[in-house]
């Protein structure tokens, strides 16, 4: 079972990943702020993390470099999920290390595509 | 004889002294030559009756010889002695040379030589006769017949030769005669001559005297009558026009007297239009006079009204205060040789400013005397106060620029920098005047050195046009080094004419607009967080709900997310609209009393969600007045602020107690708290503090904004406290709905 972890401080976009991805093939985990993400990614290495950028405590990218930074932790797969759209955002996720930029709002059905696409690989 | 009038009068005056003096002297000759002619004539009768004299003298010696030797010849026929021929002898002898001297006499008289011919061939006869006689009678007496005929004989002819002679000294005798009458005519008209002569001498000299008067005197007499006029100012007499001398000189003088005239006509408008009066100062003696008074304008003449004769007179009417300064400026000109001196003096009812200037007279004879004038410079000076507070005024104008200001001239050399500039910059106007206009270091957006040609100024003077930055790149390097942003505008100075003076550069600090700008361009993506969370939840959910036919507990799950981030984006609508509404001064304010127990008992009840709120409230605090939507609005804004902005379980604190007629509520958390600049631009619009844990939780910097301008709506106000990383109380003051005193609340 692959392990999954989402990390937004909000509730309702955690629900709606959990609701789109809810299956037997996932094992989803949830963090609430960029600190607790970053503790939860170190402590049970996630196959994948969709992270949101602007959450409180660490941000997506703090998040996001620190993992890619650590070779313990540089294998997994980061989606950076952010409601800020503009080019130096997308610029800064790429220079943190993230695989994939999702801005929202998305589409759940493109999402899970997204996300079966990685872990099956 | 208008015309020798006129000609005698243009006769230069070389000519008119000519003929003065040629007059007498011309009368004189005349009659030297008219005398001298009367003495030639007079002369020539002399020689004619010399020669008259000397032919009867001729003639008469002729005559005695005849009659010498006829006695003698008788005398010896008588007695027969013959020293009775002695005279005929010397008779005969001398009778030759008589007659010859007589026939030259007479050479040139036709009528005379005849006469005297004929008297020589008488004295030829009587000589035959003679000489027969003699012959006749060798001894003396008796005489005979023929003796006494031929002594009868002989005295025939010698009365013949008597009377020839007689008619040959006839002529001269008439001649002589008529000469004398002749001599008489002559002498008579000498005389006659000498005395019209010395009357025509008279005449003439005095009709020189004449002319000479009408010609010169008279016509220098009036010349000078007009010279004297013209020393007093008055209008000259007409002159008898001519051409000479004097009649140039009257011209001349005419001339002199137009150019004078003129010239006071001139001096008189200088005086009058320049308000002056003139003044002559005796240093020695301290007297003061006041000449060519008629040139005097209005209010000078008021000042020296009384004539003072002293300079004491004068400082009369001056300002107390100036007289010394005036007494001092006169006192000390015999030294200084000039008087510049500005006074002010009461004339009529007004105080007037003068100046007055003069100097020491260069002739020796004027030792110590200085002469000047005072001139009215009232207008002046209030020209010149006029400029000096417009000066004044202008730099006080530019001093109160907040903004730095640089002015440049046309080559960019620094001519004056403001306050504001000195402040902005660290460097002193000293510093920088007379320096390039680039001794300001100037920064690009990517902080690199700008070049001078593409410095505003620069750009300005080159093309005369108004230059501005665009945006908050741009930036000056201080005198210790720090950089402010700056934005800038550069306009050339150019007067009436076109002429390019110079060019001013207005440079603002913009250091907070930077922030501001900066702040807006957090505050788009901010809003497209807070649209795009929101949004996310629905249209996710939705299609949740439309491509998985979910179970009815997901879909009312679904649902309820979609509900609450509609309700979401509901609350971020409202709050524009709130602040569009405050800030277009529509928000309406409905207050009512309201008990506080109440409402916060259902907000905590509410918030109870999300975190916990201690509440410590007075229960004694009377109603509130005030708007009750408002109100939830505010406390909702302080409860969540507190929750978003402190760690999860950390507490949140409500407060409410009574000061005075206000009650003050206080929201608290332990949470991130706020640096002093952040709290300085708390309550703005859109602010967001700079940094992760701030931007991280979201938000649209409205919040405090509206929460403040909902407190301020009801006559409150705010107050906050906040130690960065210890934590944060925002509180607020509303006014009690004090009960009874009007009766009723409601």
């Amino acid at each position: 079972v692959k392990k999954l972890l989402i990390a937004d401080d909000q509730e309702g976009i955690r629900a709606l990943v959990r609701m789109t991805l809810e299956s037997d093939a996932y094992e989803i985990i949830e963090a609430a702020d960029g600190n607790r993400a970053l503790a939860l990614a170190q402590e049970q290495h996630p196959d994948l993390i969709l992270l949101d950028v602007m959450m409180p405590g660490q941000s997506g990218f703090d998040v996001c470099r620190a993992l890619k930074g650590d070779p313990a932790t540089a294998e997994i797969t980061i989606v950076l999920l952010t409601a800020r759209a503009q080019d130096s955002d997308f610029v800064e996720g790429q220079s943190a290390g993230a695989d994939k930029y999702l801005t929202k709002p998305f589409s759940p059905v493109a999402l899970l595509e997204l996300v079966d696409q990685y872990m099956e690989s | 004889m208008r015309t020798i009038h006129g000609s005698w009068r243009n006769l230069p005056l070389r000519g008119k002294g000519l003929v003065v003096v040629a007059l007498p002297i011309l009368a004189l000759v005349g009659v030297v030559i008219w005398s001298y002619q009367a003495q030639r004539a007079e002369g020539r009768a002399g020689s004619q009756l010399n020669y008259q004299l000397k032919t009867l003298g001729a003639a008469a010696q002729v005559l005695f010889l005849t009659v010498d030797s006829e006695t003698g010849v008788r005398g010896y026929l008588l007695t027969g002695q013959p020293a009775y021929l002695d005279p005929y002898h010397s008779a005969q002898a001398n009778l030759g040379p008589a007659m010859k001297q007589l026939g030259a006499l007479v050479q040139n008289q036709p009528a005379q030589r005849a006469r005297v011919q004929g008297l020589q061939s008488l004295l030829d006869q009587r000589q035959q006769i003679m000489d027969a006689t003699l012959a006749s009678h060798p001894s003396a007496i008796p005489v005979s017949g023929r003796e006494a005929d031929l002594v009868t004989q002989g005295k025939a002819v010698q009365d013949a030769i008597r009377a020839q002679i007689g008619s040959v000294m006839a002529e001269p005798a008439r001649q002589l005669q008529a000469g004398q009458s002749v001599a008489n005519q002559t002498r008579s008209r000498r005389t006659v001559t000498i005395l019209g002569g010395a009357a025509l001498g008279i005449v003439a000299a005095l009709v020189a005297l004449g002319l000479f008067s009408s010609g010169v005197v008279r016509r220098i007499r009036l010349l000078q009558e007009n010279a004297r006029r013209l020393a007093s100012g008055d209008e000259l007499a007409a002159l008898p026009p001519g051409k000479d001398e004097v009649g140039r000189l009257g011209e001349e003088l005419e001339e002199t007297a137009k150019l004078l005239r003129d010239s006071r006509e001139q001096l008189k408008v200088v005086f009058e239009a320049g308000q002056m009066v003139i003044w002559e100062y005796d240093q020695p003696t301290g007297a003061l006079s006041w000449p060519a008074t008629q040139y005097e304008a209005e209010s000078s003449r008021e000042l020296i009204e009384q004539r003072p004769t002293t300079l004491e007179g004068v400082l009369g009417s001056i300002v107390a205060e100036d007289r010394p300064r005036v007494a001092e400026a006169f006192a000390t000109v015999g030294g200084r040789g000039v008087v510049d001196v500005e006074f002010r003096a009461v004339v009529g009812a007004e105080t007037h400013w003068f100046t007055s200037r003069g100097r020491l007279r260069a002739a020796s004879k004027d030792e110590g005397k200085a002469v000047g004038f005072v001139l009215d410079i009232t207008d002046l000076k209030a020209a010149e106060q006029a400029v000096r507070e417009s000066e004044a005024h202008n730099a006080a104008i530019l001093a109160s620029i907040a903004d730095g200001v640089v002015i440049c001239d046309p080559r960019g050399e620094i001519v004056s920098i403001n306050p504001a500039m000195e402040v902005l910059t660290g460097w002193s106007r000293c510093d920088v005047v007379g320096e390039p206009f680039d001794f300001f270091p100037m920064l690009d957006d990517k902080n690199r050195p700008i070049d001078r040609e593409n410095q505003l100024l620069a750009r300005t003077l080159a093309t005369r046009e108004p230059v501005a930055t665009r945006g908050y790149g741009q930036s000056i390097v201080c005198k210790d080094g720090r950089m402010v942003p700056l934005a800038g505008s550069a306009a050339p100075i150019i007067d009436d004419e076109g002429k390019l003076l110079g060019a001013v550069e207005v440079l603002r600090d913009v250091t907070y607009d930077r922030e501001v700008d900066r702040l807006k361009s957090s505050l788009v993506s901010t809003v497209s967080h807070e649209l795009r969370t929101p949004l996310t939840m629905i249209q996710g959910f939705s299609e949740l709900i439309l491509s998985r036919r979910p179970s009815p507990e997901k879909e009312q799950e679904a649902l309820r997310h979609i509900n609450t981030s509609a309700q979401r984006l509901a609350r971020l609508i409202d709050d524009l609209l709130t602040v569009s509404r405050i800030e277009s001064g529509r928000a309406e304010l409905r207050a009512v009393p309201i008990d506080l127990g109440e409402i916060v008992g259902e907000m905590v009840a509410e918030f109870a969600q999300r975190r916990h709120v201690d509440v410590d409230r007075d229960p004694d605090l009377p109603p509130v007045l005030a708007d009750r939507d408002m109100l939830v609005q505010i406390l909702t804004n302080l409860l969540s602020n507190a929750a978003k902005y402190s760690p999860p379980g950390t507490p949140v604190r409500l407060a409410a107690t009574r000061e005075g007629d206000l009650a003050n509520i206080a929201v608290s958390d332990e949470g991130v708290g706020m640096s002093e600049a952040e709290k300085s631009h708390l309550f703005e619009r859109f602010f967001r503090a700079q940094r992760a844990e701030v931007q991280n939780a979201g938000g649209t910097g409205l919040g405090l904004y509206i929460t403040k301008s909902l407190v301020e709506l009801h006559g409150g106000h705010m107050w906050v406290e906040s130690e960065l990383g210890v934590g944060s109380t925002f509180g607020f003051f509303l006014p009690l709905a004090v009960l009874g005193e009007k009766g009723e609340a409601s």
